[in-house]
Protein backbone atom coordinates (compact mmCIF):
# COMPACT_ATOMS: atom_id res chain seq x y z
CA UNK A 1 0.00 0.00 0.00
CA UNK A 2 2.84 2.42 0.79
CA UNK A 3 3.88 1.55 -2.93
CA UNK A 4 1.35 2.13 -4.17
CA UNK A 5 1.42 5.45 -2.60
CA UNK A 6 5.48 6.56 -3.35
CA UNK A 7 4.40 5.29 -6.91
CA UNK A 8 1.65 7.77 -7.08
CA UNK A 9 3.10 10.62 -5.70
CA UNK A 10 5.92 10.25 -8.09
CA UNK A 11 3.69 10.36 -11.11
CA UNK A 12 2.13 13.22 -9.85
CA UNK A 13 5.83 14.92 -9.40
CA UNK A 14 6.87 13.51 -12.41
CA UNK A 15 3.98 16.03 -14.21
CA UNK A 16 5.76 18.95 -12.94
CA UNK A 17 3.47 19.28 -9.62
CA UNK A 18 5.52 19.93 -6.43
CA UNK A 19 4.51 17.80 -3.62
CA UNK A 20 3.53 21.16 -1.40
CA UNK A 21 1.16 21.19 -3.88
CA UNK A 22 -0.23 17.85 -4.09
CA UNK A 23 -3.45 17.26 -1.63
CA UNK A 24 -3.76 14.12 0.59
CA UNK A 25 -6.70 14.00 -1.33
CA UNK A 26 -5.37 14.16 -4.78
CA UNK A 27 -2.45 11.43 -3.79
CA UNK A 28 -5.09 8.74 -2.41
CA UNK A 29 -7.33 9.33 -5.28
CA UNK A 30 -3.84 8.62 -7.44
CA UNK A 31 -2.99 5.71 -5.03
CA UNK A 32 -6.89 4.23 -5.67
CA UNK A 33 -6.69 3.94 -1.83
CA UNK A 34 -9.02 5.30 0.73
CA UNK A 35 -8.43 8.83 2.96
CA UNK A 36 -9.66 6.54 6.05
CA UNK A 37 -6.68 4.06 5.26
CA UNK A 38 -4.74 7.01 4.45
CA UNK A 39 -4.98 8.55 8.34
CA UNK A 40 -5.13 5.12 9.59
CA UNK A 41 -1.14 4.94 9.03
CA UNK A 42 -0.14 8.82 8.34
CA UNK A 43 -0.64 11.70 10.26
CA UNK A 44 -0.17 13.60 7.08
CA UNK A 45 1.78 13.84 3.98
CA UNK A 46 4.84 14.79 5.41
CA UNK A 47 5.19 11.45 7.82
CA UNK A 48 5.08 9.61 4.21
CA UNK A 49 7.62 11.32 3.33
CA UNK A 50 9.41 10.00 6.42
CA UNK A 51 8.23 6.51 5.85
CA UNK A 52 9.68 6.70 2.53
CA UNK A 53 12.97 8.18 3.35
CA UNK A 54 13.35 5.37 6.41
CA UNK A 55 12.68 2.46 3.28
CA UNK A 56 15.59 3.83 1.42
CA UNK A 57 18.15 4.67 4.09
CA UNK A 58 19.44 1.10 3.97
CA UNK A 59 19.99 1.45 0.54
CA UNK A 60 22.28 4.62 0.86
CA UNK A 61 24.00 4.67 4.42
CA UNK A 62 27.38 3.71 3.15
CA UNK A 63 27.20 4.51 0.06
CA UNK A 64 29.04 7.51 0.68
CA UNK A 65 32.03 5.55 1.74
CA UNK A 66 33.04 4.76 -1.54
CA UNK A 67 34.46 8.62 -1.45
CA UNK A 68 35.85 7.77 1.91
CA UNK A 69 38.57 5.45 0.58
CA UNK A 70 39.77 8.20 -2.09
CA UNK A 71 43.05 8.61 -0.25
CA UNK A 72 46.80 9.97 -1.22
CA UNK A 73 47.19 7.58 -4.22
CA UNK A 74 43.66 8.20 -5.77
CA UNK A 75 43.54 10.22 -9.29
CA UNK A 76 40.63 12.10 -10.84
CA UNK A 77 39.81 9.44 -12.16
CA UNK A 78 39.20 7.22 -9.04
CA UNK A 79 37.21 10.20 -7.57
CA UNK A 80 34.73 10.07 -10.69
CA UNK A 81 34.49 6.83 -10.45
CA UNK A 82 33.24 6.80 -6.42
CA UNK A 83 31.32 9.88 -7.13
CA UNK A 84 29.47 7.90 -10.24
CA UNK A 85 28.73 5.15 -7.66
CA UNK A 86 26.92 7.29 -5.20
CA UNK A 87 25.25 9.07 -7.63
CA UNK A 88 23.89 6.31 -9.30
CA UNK A 89 22.90 4.95 -5.79
CA UNK A 90 20.52 7.84 -5.42
CA UNK A 91 19.15 8.50 -8.55
CA UNK A 92 16.24 6.34 -8.53
CA UNK A 93 14.76 8.00 -5.63
CA UNK A 94 15.64 11.49 -7.40
CA UNK A 95 11.62 12.49 -7.38
CA UNK A 96 10.80 11.84 -3.83
CA UNK A 97 14.48 13.40 -2.78
CA UNK A 98 13.21 16.61 -4.48
CA UNK A 99 9.94 16.62 -2.94
CA UNK A 100 11.66 16.35 0.61
CA UNK A 101 13.84 19.27 -0.02
CA UNK A 102 10.03 21.28 -1.69
CA UNK A 103 8.66 20.14 1.47
CA UNK A 104 11.37 21.18 3.70
CA UNK A 105 10.45 24.94 2.76
CA UNK A 106 7.12 24.24 4.31
CA UNK A 107 7.13 22.05 7.28
CA UNK A 108 9.50 21.99 10.16
CA UNK A 109 9.22 18.21 10.57
CA UNK A 110 10.63 17.01 6.97
CA UNK A 111 13.04 20.04 7.03
CA UNK A 112 14.21 18.87 10.72
CA UNK A 113 14.82 15.45 9.03
CA UNK A 114 16.33 16.57 5.42
CA UNK A 115 18.57 18.94 8.28
CA UNK A 116 19.95 15.98 10.12
CA UNK A 117 20.49 13.81 6.95
CA UNK A 118 22.89 16.84 5.37
CA UNK A 119 24.59 17.21 8.53
CA UNK A 120 25.57 13.55 8.53
CA UNK A 121 26.94 13.82 5.07
CA UNK A 122 28.77 16.82 5.80
CA UNK A 123 30.11 15.35 9.12
CA UNK A 124 31.94 12.76 7.62
CA UNK A 125 33.05 14.86 4.29
CA UNK A 126 34.46 17.00 7.24
CA UNK A 127 36.36 14.12 8.91
CA UNK A 128 37.94 12.78 5.21
CA UNK A 129 38.98 16.53 4.51
CA UNK A 130 40.57 16.58 7.74
CA UNK A 131 42.09 13.20 7.42
CA UNK A 132 43.49 13.89 3.99
CA UNK A 133 44.99 17.65 5.44
CA UNK A 134 46.60 15.29 8.03
CA UNK A 135 47.96 13.31 5.16
CA UNK A 136 49.11 15.78 3.23
CA UNK A 137 46.54 15.05 0.04
CA UNK A 138 43.64 17.72 0.94
CA UNK A 139 44.40 21.39 0.98
CA UNK A 140 45.77 22.02 4.18
CA UNK A 141 44.36 25.85 4.09
CA UNK A 142 41.03 24.63 3.48
CA UNK A 143 38.12 25.11 6.71
CA UNK A 144 37.15 21.37 6.67
CA UNK A 145 33.69 21.99 7.78
CA UNK A 146 32.90 25.04 5.30
CA UNK A 147 34.18 23.34 2.80
CA UNK A 148 32.54 20.13 3.42
CA UNK A 149 29.16 21.86 3.41
CA UNK A 150 29.35 24.23 0.77
CA UNK A 151 30.70 21.35 -1.15
CA UNK A 152 27.90 18.97 -0.53
CA UNK A 153 25.63 21.14 -1.23
CA UNK A 154 26.85 22.29 -4.44
CA UNK A 155 26.43 17.95 -5.27
CA UNK A 156 23.07 18.03 -4.25
CA UNK A 157 22.04 21.27 -6.00
CA UNK A 158 24.22 20.90 -8.93
CA UNK A 159 22.77 17.35 -9.52
CA UNK A 160 18.88 18.70 -9.35
CA UNK A 161 20.10 21.52 -11.69
CA UNK A 162 21.95 19.66 -14.21
CA UNK A 163 20.30 16.47 -14.56
CA UNK A 164 16.96 17.43 -13.76
CA UNK A 165 16.49 20.50 -14.94
CA UNK A 166 19.60 20.73 -17.61
CA UNK A 167 18.44 17.17 -18.86
CA UNK A 168 22.34 16.39 -18.51
CA UNK A 169 23.23 12.49 -18.11
CA UNK A 170 24.36 10.88 -14.99
CA UNK A 171 28.26 10.47 -16.19
CA UNK A 172 27.98 14.32 -17.31
CA UNK A 173 27.06 15.49 -14.01
CA UNK A 174 29.93 13.31 -12.89
CA UNK A 175 32.19 14.13 -14.66
CA UNK A 176 31.80 17.74 -13.90
CA UNK A 177 31.22 17.75 -10.23
CA UNK A 178 34.21 15.14 -9.55
CA UNK A 179 36.20 18.02 -11.42
CA UNK A 180 35.23 20.28 -9.36
CA UNK A 181 35.69 18.89 -5.86
CA UNK A 182 38.86 17.42 -7.63
CA UNK A 183 40.41 20.87 -8.19
CA UNK A 184 38.96 22.65 -4.57
CA UNK A 185 40.96 19.57 -2.53
CA UNK A 186 43.07 17.61 -3.91
CA UNK A 187 45.03 19.79 -6.92
CA UNK A 188 46.83 21.84 -4.68
CA UNK A 189 47.63 19.77 -2.08
CA UNK A 190 51.38 19.33 -0.94
CA UNK A 191 51.44 15.96 -1.77
CA UNK A 192 50.69 16.34 -5.68
CA UNK A 193 52.14 20.46 -5.73
CA UNK A 194 55.20 19.47 -3.62
CA UNK A 195 54.59 22.86 -1.79
CA UNK A 196 55.38 23.85 1.43
CA UNK A 197 54.49 27.00 1.82
CA UNK A 198 51.25 28.29 2.10
CA UNK A 199 49.90 31.50 2.21
CA UNK A 200 49.62 33.04 5.55
CA UNK A 201 46.47 33.64 7.00
CA UNK B 1 36.19 25.44 -26.31
CA UNK B 2 32.62 24.77 -27.17
CA UNK B 3 30.72 28.36 -26.49
CA UNK B 4 27.68 28.02 -24.25
CA UNK B 5 25.63 30.83 -24.42
CA UNK B 6 22.75 30.33 -21.85
CA UNK B 7 21.34 34.29 -23.11
CA UNK B 8 21.41 34.91 -26.88
CA UNK B 9 22.10 38.31 -27.99
CA UNK B 10 18.51 38.64 -28.82
CA UNK B 11 17.42 37.33 -25.31
CA UNK B 12 19.96 40.12 -23.50
CA UNK B 13 18.90 43.07 -25.88
CA UNK B 14 14.95 42.02 -25.00
CA UNK B 15 15.78 42.15 -21.63
CA UNK B 16 17.69 45.36 -21.45
CA UNK B 17 14.64 47.04 -23.54
CA UNK B 18 12.61 45.98 -20.86
CA UNK B 19 14.27 47.18 -18.44
CA UNK B 20 14.83 50.53 -20.15
CA UNK B 21 12.99 51.43 -22.88
CA UNK B 22 14.75 54.56 -23.45
CA UNK B 23 17.92 52.65 -23.74
CA UNK B 24 19.68 53.60 -27.11
CA UNK B 25 21.41 51.17 -29.53
CA UNK B 26 24.71 52.32 -28.17
CA UNK B 27 23.52 50.29 -24.77
CA UNK B 28 22.25 47.73 -26.31
CA UNK B 29 25.40 47.10 -28.19
CA UNK B 30 27.89 47.83 -24.89
CA UNK B 31 25.61 45.24 -22.87
CA UNK B 32 25.62 42.68 -25.47
CA UNK B 33 29.23 42.88 -26.30
CA UNK B 34 28.70 44.12 -30.08
CA UNK B 35 28.77 46.73 -32.79
CA UNK B 36 26.56 49.47 -32.64
CA UNK B 37 25.14 48.00 -36.05
CA UNK B 38 24.59 44.59 -34.72
CA UNK B 39 22.53 46.04 -31.77
CA UNK B 40 20.66 47.96 -34.91
CA UNK B 41 20.29 44.27 -36.24
CA UNK B 42 19.20 42.60 -33.10
CA UNK B 43 16.71 45.27 -32.31
CA UNK B 44 14.94 45.05 -36.44
CA UNK B 45 14.85 41.25 -35.38
CA UNK B 46 13.10 41.76 -31.89
CA UNK B 47 10.77 44.37 -33.98
CA UNK B 48 10.51 41.52 -36.82
CA UNK B 49 9.20 39.24 -34.53
CA UNK B 50 6.97 41.74 -32.73
CA UNK B 51 8.71 41.42 -29.59
CA UNK B 52 9.58 44.75 -29.81
CA UNK B 53 7.57 48.23 -31.12
CA UNK B 54 9.14 51.32 -32.06
CA UNK B 55 8.04 54.50 -30.35
CA UNK B 56 8.45 57.64 -31.93
CA UNK B 57 10.85 58.57 -34.28
CA UNK B 58 14.26 60.26 -34.39
CA UNK B 59 16.23 61.29 -31.24
CA UNK B 60 13.30 60.34 -28.94
CA UNK B 61 12.39 57.53 -30.50
CA UNK B 62 11.63 54.61 -27.40
CA UNK B 63 11.32 51.40 -28.10
CA UNK B 64 8.58 49.69 -26.13
CA UNK B 65 8.04 46.22 -25.30
CA UNK B 66 3.78 44.72 -25.44
CA UNK B 67 2.70 43.48 -21.85
CA UNK B 68 2.21 40.37 -22.92
CA UNK B 69 6.10 39.72 -23.80
CA UNK B 70 7.05 42.04 -20.70
CA UNK B 71 4.93 39.08 -18.62
CA UNK B 72 7.23 36.60 -20.01
CA UNK B 73 10.62 38.87 -18.79
CA UNK B 74 8.87 41.06 -16.34
CA UNK B 75 10.96 38.24 -13.32
CA UNK B 76 14.49 39.84 -14.95
CA UNK B 77 13.73 43.25 -14.27
CA UNK B 78 14.73 43.91 -10.75
CA UNK B 79 18.08 42.61 -12.17
CA UNK B 80 19.83 46.11 -13.19
CA UNK B 81 23.05 44.43 -13.69
CA UNK B 82 24.61 46.12 -11.41
CA UNK B 83 23.10 49.76 -12.04
CA UNK B 84 26.03 52.22 -13.58
CA UNK B 85 26.57 55.40 -12.09
CA UNK B 86 24.23 58.10 -13.47
CA UNK B 87 21.55 55.71 -14.24
CA UNK B 88 18.41 57.10 -13.36
CA UNK B 89 19.85 59.72 -11.26
CA UNK B 90 18.62 58.78 -7.46
CA UNK B 91 16.11 56.82 -6.10
CA UNK B 92 12.63 57.22 -7.92
CA UNK B 93 9.04 57.19 -5.38
CA UNK B 94 8.33 53.91 -6.29
CA UNK B 95 12.45 52.55 -4.91
CA UNK B 96 11.72 54.37 -1.80
CA UNK B 97 8.18 52.73 -1.21
CA UNK B 98 9.77 50.00 -1.95
CA UNK B 99 12.87 50.36 0.34
CA UNK B 100 10.16 51.51 2.88
CA UNK B 101 8.57 47.82 2.61
CA UNK B 102 11.39 46.43 2.30
CA UNK B 103 12.61 47.29 5.49
CA UNK B 104 9.52 46.23 7.02
CA UNK B 105 9.11 43.61 5.43
CA UNK B 106 12.35 42.38 7.59
CA UNK B 107 11.54 43.96 10.91
CA UNK B 108 8.41 41.92 10.97
CA UNK B 109 9.91 38.55 10.17
CA UNK B 110 12.96 39.43 12.66
CA UNK B 111 10.29 39.79 15.26
CA UNK B 112 9.27 36.39 13.91
CA UNK B 113 7.25 34.61 11.60
CA UNK B 114 6.75 34.29 8.02
CA UNK B 115 6.64 36.32 4.51
CA UNK B 116 3.16 33.85 3.71
CA UNK B 117 1.50 35.09 7.33
CA UNK B 118 2.34 39.14 6.50
CA UNK B 119 -1.03 40.96 5.36
CA UNK B 120 -1.14 43.70 3.51
CA UNK B 121 -2.53 45.76 6.09
CA UNK B 122 0.34 45.22 8.57
CA UNK B 123 2.97 46.01 6.15
CA UNK B 124 1.44 49.23 5.03
CA UNK B 125 1.00 50.83 8.91
CA UNK B 126 4.47 49.21 9.82
CA UNK B 127 6.20 51.01 6.33
CA UNK B 128 3.64 53.97 6.99
CA UNK B 129 2.60 54.51 3.97
CA UNK B 130 -1.53 54.06 3.02
CA UNK B 131 -2.98 51.20 1.41
CA UNK B 132 -3.62 52.47 -1.84
CA UNK B 133 -0.19 53.65 -1.59
CA UNK B 134 0.68 49.85 -1.68
CA UNK B 135 -1.64 49.32 -3.89
CA UNK B 136 -0.79 52.02 -6.80
CA UNK B 137 2.49 50.42 -7.47
CA UNK B 138 2.39 46.29 -6.52
CA UNK B 139 -0.80 44.04 -7.08
CA UNK B 140 -0.46 41.97 -4.39
CA UNK B 141 2.00 40.39 -1.57
CA UNK B 142 3.19 38.29 -4.19
CA UNK B 143 4.00 41.35 -6.85
CA UNK B 144 5.97 43.01 -3.90
CA UNK B 145 8.08 39.98 -3.20
CA UNK B 146 8.69 39.95 -6.53
CA UNK B 147 9.69 43.53 -6.41
CA UNK B 148 11.93 43.34 -3.30
CA UNK B 149 13.77 39.95 -4.56
CA UNK B 150 14.65 42.33 -7.34
CA UNK B 151 16.16 44.80 -4.99
CA UNK B 152 17.62 42.65 -3.13
CA UNK B 153 19.14 40.88 -5.73
CA UNK B 154 20.78 44.06 -7.12
CA UNK B 155 22.45 44.14 -4.12
CA UNK B 156 23.68 40.64 -4.32
CA UNK B 157 24.66 40.85 -7.88
CA UNK B 158 26.86 44.44 -6.98
CA UNK B 159 28.70 42.21 -3.74
CA UNK B 160 29.29 39.45 -6.76
CA UNK B 161 30.66 41.65 -9.25
CA UNK B 162 33.03 43.46 -6.22
CA UNK B 163 34.44 39.88 -6.79
CA UNK B 164 34.23 39.55 -10.33
CA UNK B 165 35.79 42.81 -11.11
CA UNK B 166 38.65 42.09 -9.37
CA UNK B 167 41.65 43.12 -11.52
CA UNK B 168 43.45 39.85 -13.06
CA UNK B 169 46.68 40.41 -9.72
CA UNK B 170 44.11 40.52 -7.10
CA UNK B 171 45.15 38.21 -4.69
CA UNK B 172 43.73 35.45 -2.39
CA UNK B 173 42.89 37.87 0.67
CA UNK B 174 41.30 39.80 -2.19
CA UNK B 175 38.85 37.26 -3.00
CA UNK B 176 38.55 36.19 0.58
CA UNK B 177 37.21 39.41 0.98
CA UNK B 178 34.89 39.92 -1.76
CA UNK B 179 33.40 36.56 -0.87
CA UNK B 180 32.89 37.74 3.11
CA UNK B 181 30.96 40.71 1.15
CA UNK B 182 28.62 38.14 -0.92
CA UNK B 183 27.45 36.37 2.14
CA UNK B 184 27.36 39.38 4.53
CA UNK B 185 25.10 41.01 1.49
CA UNK B 186 22.80 37.65 1.42
CA UNK B 187 22.92 37.60 5.48
CA UNK B 188 21.77 41.29 5.63
CA UNK B 189 18.90 40.54 3.35
CA UNK B 190 18.10 36.93 4.01
CA UNK B 191 14.22 37.10 5.03
CA UNK B 192 13.53 38.25 1.39
CA UNK B 193 16.25 35.46 0.04
CA UNK B 194 14.70 32.62 1.46
CA UNK B 195 11.21 33.72 1.40
CA UNK B 196 12.22 33.83 -2.43
CA UNK B 197 13.49 30.40 -2.74
CA UNK B 198 10.86 29.08 -0.26
CA UNK B 199 8.26 30.27 -2.68
CA UNK B 200 10.31 28.90 -5.63
CA UNK B 201 10.13 25.36 -3.64
CA UNK B 202 6.44 25.75 -3.57
CA UNK B 203 4.76 27.18 -6.55
CA UNK B 204 5.73 26.46 -10.08
CA UNK B 205 5.22 30.40 -11.48
CA UNK B 206 7.47 31.44 -8.61
CA UNK B 207 10.21 28.64 -9.41
CA UNK B 208 10.98 29.51 -13.28
CA UNK B 209 11.17 33.22 -12.24
CA UNK B 210 13.88 32.10 -9.48
CA UNK B 211 15.15 29.81 -12.15
CA UNK B 212 15.29 32.65 -15.12
CA UNK B 213 17.33 34.66 -11.94
CA UNK B 214 19.64 32.16 -11.66
CA UNK B 215 20.61 31.76 -15.62
CA UNK B 216 21.54 35.32 -15.80
CA UNK B 217 23.83 35.34 -12.38
CA UNK B 218 25.38 31.73 -14.23
CA UNK B 219 25.79 33.36 -17.44
CA UNK B 220 27.32 36.33 -16.03
CA UNK B 221 29.85 34.45 -14.05
CA UNK B 222 30.66 32.11 -17.01
CA UNK B 223 31.39 35.24 -18.72
CA UNK B 224 34.17 36.53 -16.05
CA UNK B 225 35.06 32.28 -16.18
CA UNK B 226 36.15 32.57 -20.34
CA UNK B 227 37.73 35.94 -19.83
CA UNK B 228 39.95 35.05 -16.95
CA UNK B 229 40.77 32.22 -19.17
CA UNK B 230 41.36 34.49 -22.40
CA UNK B 231 43.48 36.69 -19.94
CA UNK B 232 45.24 34.14 -18.07
CA UNK B 233 44.30 34.54 -14.53
CA UNK B 234 41.78 31.68 -14.66
CA UNK B 235 42.79 27.80 -15.11
CA UNK B 236 42.20 26.99 -19.12
CA UNK B 237 41.14 23.17 -18.28
CA UNK B 238 37.66 23.76 -17.13
CA UNK B 239 34.54 24.44 -19.05
CA UNK B 240 33.65 27.83 -17.88
CA UNK B 241 29.75 27.38 -18.33
CA UNK B 242 29.57 23.87 -16.17
CA UNK B 243 31.77 25.54 -13.67
CA UNK B 244 29.61 28.11 -13.07
CA UNK B 245 26.80 26.37 -12.97
CA UNK B 246 27.97 24.49 -9.80
CA UNK B 247 29.36 27.43 -7.92
CA UNK B 248 26.26 29.44 -8.82
CA UNK B 249 23.66 26.61 -7.61
CA UNK B 250 25.96 25.39 -4.63
CA UNK B 251 26.48 28.95 -3.05
CA UNK B 252 22.46 29.46 -3.72
CA UNK B 253 21.64 26.32 -1.66
CA UNK B 254 24.80 27.12 0.60
CA UNK B 255 23.42 30.54 1.65
CA UNK B 256 20.37 29.84 1.79
CA UNK B 257 21.47 26.94 4.53
CA UNK B 258 24.37 28.37 6.27
CA UNK B 259 23.48 31.91 6.80
CA UNK B 260 19.66 31.64 8.29
CA UNK B 261 20.72 32.70 11.75
CA UNK B 262 24.51 32.59 11.52
CA UNK B 263 26.59 35.25 13.83
CA UNK B 264 29.10 37.61 12.07
CA UNK B 265 31.92 34.59 12.53
CA UNK B 266 30.20 32.13 10.51
CA UNK B 267 29.65 34.93 7.97
CA UNK B 268 33.04 35.11 7.80
CA UNK B 269 34.11 31.55 7.91
CA UNK B 270 31.58 31.10 5.07
CA UNK B 271 32.86 33.85 3.07
CA UNK B 272 36.04 32.82 3.46
CA UNK B 273 35.96 28.89 2.66
CA UNK B 274 33.98 30.28 -0.65
CA UNK B 275 36.68 31.96 -1.33
CA UNK B 276 39.14 29.17 -0.90
CA UNK B 277 36.94 26.80 -2.97
CA UNK B 278 36.91 29.16 -5.95
CA UNK B 279 40.40 29.94 -5.43
CA UNK B 280 41.67 26.13 -5.83
CA UNK B 281 38.34 25.60 -8.50
CA UNK B 282 39.16 29.13 -10.84
CA UNK B 283 42.64 30.50 -9.90
CA UNK B 284 45.20 28.40 -8.05
CA UNK B 285 48.51 28.78 -10.17
CA UNK B 286 47.13 31.37 -12.69
CA UNK B 287 46.34 34.45 -10.66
Amino acid sequence: MQGRLIAAAERLLADGVTFPQITVSRLVKEAGITRSWFYVHFKDKSDVLSAWFASIRRDLVEVDDDWWAIGAEASEVDLRVALRRITLAYHPHNLMMAAMYDQAAIDASTRAEVEEIERHRIARLEAHIIDGQAGGWVDPVLLPAETAAWLTYTGARGYQQMVESEGASIDEFVERYARHVWLVLYEHAPSRTGADDRPAD
Amino acid sequence: MADVELLSPHGIALLQLAHDPRSRVQDIAERVGLSERAAQRLISDLIDAGLVVRAGSGPAAAFDVPEAVRARVVPLQGLSRGDEAGNGGGATKRDDIRGRLLAAVERIIEAGGSYAEITVERLVVEAEISRSTFYAYFQDKAGLLQALVGQVLDEMWAAAEAWISLPPQADRLAVRAAMVGVVEAYRRHRVVMIAAADGAASTPSMRSQYEALMSLTVARIAEHVRSGQRAGYVRPDIDAAHAATLLTWGTERGLYKLVGSSGSDDVARAGRALADLVWNLLYAGYR
